[in-house]
């Protein structure tokens, strides 16, 4: 019986580990697509100065829970978000409104599908 | 490069832990569902250690939660007559007094030459001479000769045998192995005494067993 109670025991701790790991990096990446899409909508009625503060925040909150985020999903989309922040920055440093809100929007969508990838969906499932 | 080297020693030591938890029965002979268990881990773990872009984690949790449903059902299936039907079958008698049964031959999908084949392992050229042959659910064979067809034992001689005795290994390598010294009712005064006698020391040991009747197989390590 005590490999039953270890089976069960590891069972529910896998459990509790995933259902936790889903629930944050859900989270964590709505509120960066949120933020982003801030920063597009910013950026498409010209207030560059306001993208690049909302874009700035939005960078500083990723650099936190970035690590953390490599530890649990595959890193190709998170180096994919990388390359879009900066690609935003610098579109908004250069003073292109248009190529930087379509940078945020991509990040936007990517956040956003990275953190549905990891949540309890039938499509996702199957 | 370093961190594949990291993730397969990591996989490596979960695995062998893993195995060694889901029991012996894993490296021996396995039913189906250790057999698919097996499989599972082995493939489970290639997957993070040859590419690095994928989490340790996707590659650690499959595998851990392979190891606790193995341990919930395996004891399950222990105490449920119901469940180990479900999980590995159950034994089929393919001969039985000296005939093929063809219709369980027919439901095991065993052809006759893979009977043959098996027989012939076990030493079996004429099935005639095959009381029982039952196809166990590890997919082994297990055969009954007649007992007029079965090679003749001590006890069919009506000669005594001897008793046999079970040696412990008390040296092996040059390391001394104190509790199976004990369990044969020697101590370290004895062993002393012993390879003073071969003119060895323990270091120079590469095997000694002792059994209960006292019989000694002393071995010396070859030199280099």
């Amino acid at each position: 019986m005590k490999r039953f109670w270890i089976g069960l025991g590891l069972l529910a701790a896998l459990l509790a580990v995933s259902v936790v790991t889903m629930l944050e990096l859900g989270q964590v990446h709505e509120r960066i697509a949120a933020q982003a899409e801030a920063a597009a909508a910013a950026a498409q009625a010209g207030d560059l100065a306001g993208a690049s503060a909302t874009l700035e925040a939005c960078e500083s909150e990723w650099s936190s829970v970035e690590r953390l985020c490599s530890a649990f999903a595959d890193h190709e989309p998170l180096e994919q978000m990388r390359a879009l922040f900066s690609q935003a920055r610098i579109e908004l440093a250069a003073g292109s409104p248009t190529e930087a809100a379509v940078a945020c929007t991509r990040l936007a969508l990517l956040s956003r599908s990275v953190g549905e990838s990891h949540s309890l969906h039938w499509w996702n499932l199957l | 490069m370093l961190l594949s080297y990291l993730r397969t020693v990591v996989l490596y030591v979960v695995l062998i832990a893993v195995i060694r938890l889901m029991g012996k029965r894993q490296i021996g002979e396995m039913e189906p569902a250790e057999f698919v268990v097996t499989m599972l881990v082995a493939n489970l773990a290639a997957i993070p250690m040859q590419d690095g872009g994928i989490p340790l984690y996707s590659g650690l949790v499959p595998i851990l939660t392979v190891l606790g449903v193995e341990l919930v059902i395996s004891t399950l299936a222990m105490r449920s007559v119901w469940l180990r039907r479900i999980l590995c079958g159950k034994p089929v008698i393919l001969i039985q007094n000296g005939h093929v049964l063809q219709e369980n031959l027919r439901k095991t999908r065993v052809t006759m030459d893979e009977l043959t084949g098996h027989l012939r392992a076990k030493n079996v050229l004429d099935l005639r001479t095959v009381q029982y042959a039952i196809l166990e659910t590890d997919g082994t064979l297990s055969v009954f000769p007649f007992p007029k067809d079965a090679p003749a034992t001590a006890k069919d001689a009506g000669i005594t045998a001897k008793k046999q005795y079970l040696p412990m290994t008390v040296v092996s390598d040059g390391h001394l192995f104190a509790d199976q010294l004990a369990a044969v009712g020697r101590d370290r005064k004895w062993l002393d005494a012993y390879l003073l006698g071969q003119n060895a020391t323990l270091a120079d040991t590469w095997l000694l067993t002792v059994d209960e009747s006292g019989r000694v197989l002393f071995e010396r390590k070859e030199r280099k």
